[in-house]
């Protein structure tokens, strides 16, 4: 038994929350306060208990956890008998992963949930459906984290797909609403049938096990190797991850899920949803790091996508849309790390000689998963709550100006963008830093890398120039707020969580990379059983040492000062932007390069053409069937009815023959002797 | 004693005029008497092996039934008469090929 007694009540974390939602459904509509109330304290506890949990393996350095993870089963279901039985079992998993995204995930969306309590104040009597099911899609994604096997991560994983659409759609009788809801569905949906056919693949092939214990051994690894199938398999999981992570090309859904409430928003970029994604892949790391075909995939697609979401960002003058992009882009960047690492760990095998860089890939996208988590809800409670000031205002070229009118606002999102746009000494920088040092040192062993690097640092020039956009364009230069419209700056109860989240973004960086303990955490741990913790990370020294950092650090900077003075000191673009080409390329990025209209015409030209196909199947082969059969059996009637002719001895006739056919018969065969 | 196959070939013949006037006759009381006639040859057949019966207890049986048989014909013949007053009321004829009304 685990050396940490907190650890008994582990599975706590993830069940108050759905004790809360039980609770708040049981409530009237009448008593939303209480609803605020029970969400705020059963989200706060399990936070609290994840976070007790964080700390005390800290301080021991993991002794619960680690080699070994902490482990509660029970069995959930059993199917056959003897030794063919296939059971399944439900528990709890916890490791450093587990721990350190419990903790992430519950807090932040703690915080969240506070500020919701000011910003959904004037939603009435709705706000008892808002605070039950933000309280269900914590508690699933806590689940989600924390099951012991793929079967209990999917059903979680399914609840969090429930839980964003009815976020996104909580303001239904929007169409705009109702249909980002619906595509936000129906979209990850698409992804999870991959992750449901992955698992089902891995149930048949291997050790035929989903749990994690058995899964990952290294009998069942090498068994899973030897079939040639895992590299299906872990793409097929990783097909789940793009829908739920919002990877090129099922990213789209995750620009139109802003229709939801700003704290959703939110809950779903920082908190919760999308890093169920990188999860996933986090969480089958064993299995990545034997394939290396799926791995580079993974890499491939994170850095894509980086680059082509922080594209779009720039092309767009909705506030939270550009913050949906970044989400997306920096998402690309924790597959990008977490593919390139899973390669090299794939390609240098089991061998003796280890060096620290070989865990920089699984660290970096870990780390920039909890670094992302802050800065991004930072953004995005504060766009919130530059909504709020300006009475739901999205579109940027309604504000300017809003810096002196919403002092704590602009300053905490400052602190979120240059977190966001990796600047020293920020927590982003840190781990975007590591997470382009990944691509970096794996030169060495693909010259595919270089391109992947390439998408890296690009995007990190793009993403410090599009998020200062937004900053300065939304609290510098002349205020283009409408007449009549008065900001004023949030109540405290949605300012606290930002100054908190703000001052996280400060200091995760230093902790992480600054403490044996808190390095250790993020570290891929087959790797970590071989190297002392301090040497384990690429480490707080070991960036600066780094000459390719200061090339993204540069350019990063370079992002801002362009931002700074087109955006702040006013100079003038628009002979720039008017070049054709320029204004071509403007268009394509804010049509989103014709991404939902391409899903439109595949959806519509697709789903219309197998429409047909299934309508003319329908009615000539199922109703012909059916009609031919009746058609058959009166063709038949209109034949046979004249043999009743009414006549009496007609039908003794037929009688009498038939006896005496069957007389025959039977002297027949009994002469034969059957 | 009679041997039993000239009995047989006895009953033999007259379910034969039975079924020649099921089938030939168009007046349906003469049809009604053909099934008589039918109805008595397997009588004849009970009496037959009663008699020929290798011991008491499987004697009675053939006698049972020739008296059951006697009285399900009795039966009949009522059922079947009250018909034929009927169809005699409603149509005024017993011929039946008069009355093929249950046709197509």
């Amino acid at each position: 038994m685990s050396l940490d007694p907190l650890l008994q009540y582990a599975s706590l974390v993830f069940i108050l929350p759905f004790v809360g939602f039980a609770v708040i459904s049981a409530l009237p509509s009448s008593r939303s306060r209480i609803a605020e109330i029970v969400s705020v304290a059963t989200v706060g506890a399990s936070s609290a208990i994840a976070l007790l949990i964080l700390f005390s393996e800290f301080t021991q350095n993991g002794a619960g956890i680690y080699p070994k993870a902490f482990q509660q089963q029970v069995q959930f279901l059993r199917f056959g008998t003897g030794a063919g039985a296939v059971s399944v079992t439900a528990g709890i998993y916890i490791d450093w992963l587990a721990v350190v995204m419990m903790s992430v995930v519950s807090f932040v969306s703690l915080l969240i949930i506070i500020y919701s309590v000011g910003y959904m104040h004037e939603e009435g009597r709705r706000r008892k459906r808002y605070f039950g099911v933000i309280s269900m899609f914590v508690g699933a994604m806590l689940g989600l984290v924390m099951a012991s096997n793929l079967v209990e991560l999917y059903i979680f994983w399914e609840l969090v797909g429930l839980g964003s659409y009815l976020l996104i759609g909580f303001w239904y009788e929007k169409p705009s609403a109702a249909k980002a809801a619906k595509k936000a569905f129906v979209v990850t949906r698409f992804g999870d049938m991959f992750l449901l056919f992955g698992i089902v693949l891995l149930l048949n092939i291997g050790k035929h096990t989903v749990t994690y214990s058995t899964l990952f051994s290294n009998s069942s690894v090498s068994a899973l190797s030897s079939s040639g199938l895992l590299t299906i398999a872990t793409l097929a999981i990783f097909g789940g991850a793009m829908g739920k992570s919002a990877q090129f090309p099922l990213h789209d859904w995750l620009v139109d899920a802003m229709e939801g409430p700003t704290p959703v928003s939110a809950m779903i970029h920082g908190a919760t949803m999308v890093n169920a994604g990188v999860y996933l892949v986090g969480r089958m790391y064993p299995l990545y790091t034997h394939a290396p075909f799926s791995s580079l995939f993974v890499a491939f697609i994170g850095a894509f996508t980086a680059f082509f979401a922080a594209t779009m960002a720039l092309a767009t003058y909705d506030i939270k849309r550009v913050l949906a992009f970044s989400t997306i882009s920096q998402l690309g960047y924790m597959f990008m790390a977490l593919g390139t690492g899973a390669y090299v760990l794939s390609i240098i095998g089991p061998g003796t000689a280890i060096s620290p860089h070989y865990s920089l890939g699984y660290s970096a996208g870990f780390f920039h998963l909890v670094n992302q988590a802050i800065f991004k809800a930072l953004l995005f409670l504060a766009a919130g709550s530059v909504m709020h000031a300006l009475g739901g205002i999205q579109d940027m070229r309604q504000m300017g100006g809003l810096r002196k009118k919403l002092p704590i606002t602009s300053m905490t999102m400052l602190f979120g963008a240059i977190s966001l746009a990796a600047i020293f000494p920020f927590s982003g920088f840190f781990s975007k830093e590591e997470v382009i040092a990944s691509a970096f040192n794996a030169f060495r062993y693909s010259p595919l890398f270089v391109l992947i690097w390439l998408f890296g640092i690009a995007t990190a020039f793009l993403t410090a120039l599009y998020i200062f956009r937004l900053w300065f364009y939304t609290f510098y230069g002349k205020s283009r707020v409408p007449e009549g419209v008065v900001p004023h700056e949030s109540p405290a109860v949605m300012t606290g969580p930002m100054i908190i989240l703000a001052a996280l973004t400060l200091l995760v960086g230093f902790v992480v990379l600054g403490t044996p303990g808190f390095a250790m955490a993020v570290h891929y741990p087959i790797i970590l059983g071989r190297l002392t913790p301090y040497t384990a990370f690429h480490g707080f020294t070991g960036i600066f040492v780094d000459p390719e950092t200061y090339i993204s650090l540069l350019l990063a900077i370079a992002g801002v000062y362009i931002a700074y003075t087109v955006w702040y000191a006013g100079r003038d673009i628009s002979t720039f932007m008017s070049r054709p080409a320029v204004s071509r390329t403007y268009h394509v990025l804010a049509e989103r390069y014709y991404f939902p209209q391409a899903y439109d015409a595949i959806g519509w030209y697709l789903g219309y053409g197998i429409a047909r196909g299934l309508d003319w199947f329908d009615r000539k082969i199922i109703d012909g069937f059916v009609n031919g059969v009746g058609a058959f059996f009166l063709a038949a009637a209109q034949r046979l009815r004249k043999t009743e002719t009414g006549f009496l001895q007609n039908y003794a006739s037929v009688i009498i023959a038939a006896v005496v056919i069957i007389a025959a018969l039977l002297y027949l065969m009994a002469g034969m002797g059957i | 004693m009679i041997p039993i196959v000239y009995v047989l070939g006895f009953s033999a013949v007259l379910f034969c005029i039975g079924v020649f006037g099921v089938l030939y006759r168009r007046n349906a009381i003469m049809v009604l008497l053909a099934i008589e006639l039918m109805l008595n040859a397997a009588n004849v057949n009970f009496v037959a092996f009663s008699n020929d019966a290798p011991n008491p207890v499987l004697a009675a049986d053939g006698q049972v039934y020739a008296l059951i048989s006697i009285a399900v014909a009795a039966a009949e013949v009522a059922v079947g008469l009250a018909i034929l007053l009927v169809l005699w009321k409603s149509s005024d004829t017993i011929e039946v090929n008069e009355v093929a009304i249950l046709r197509w």
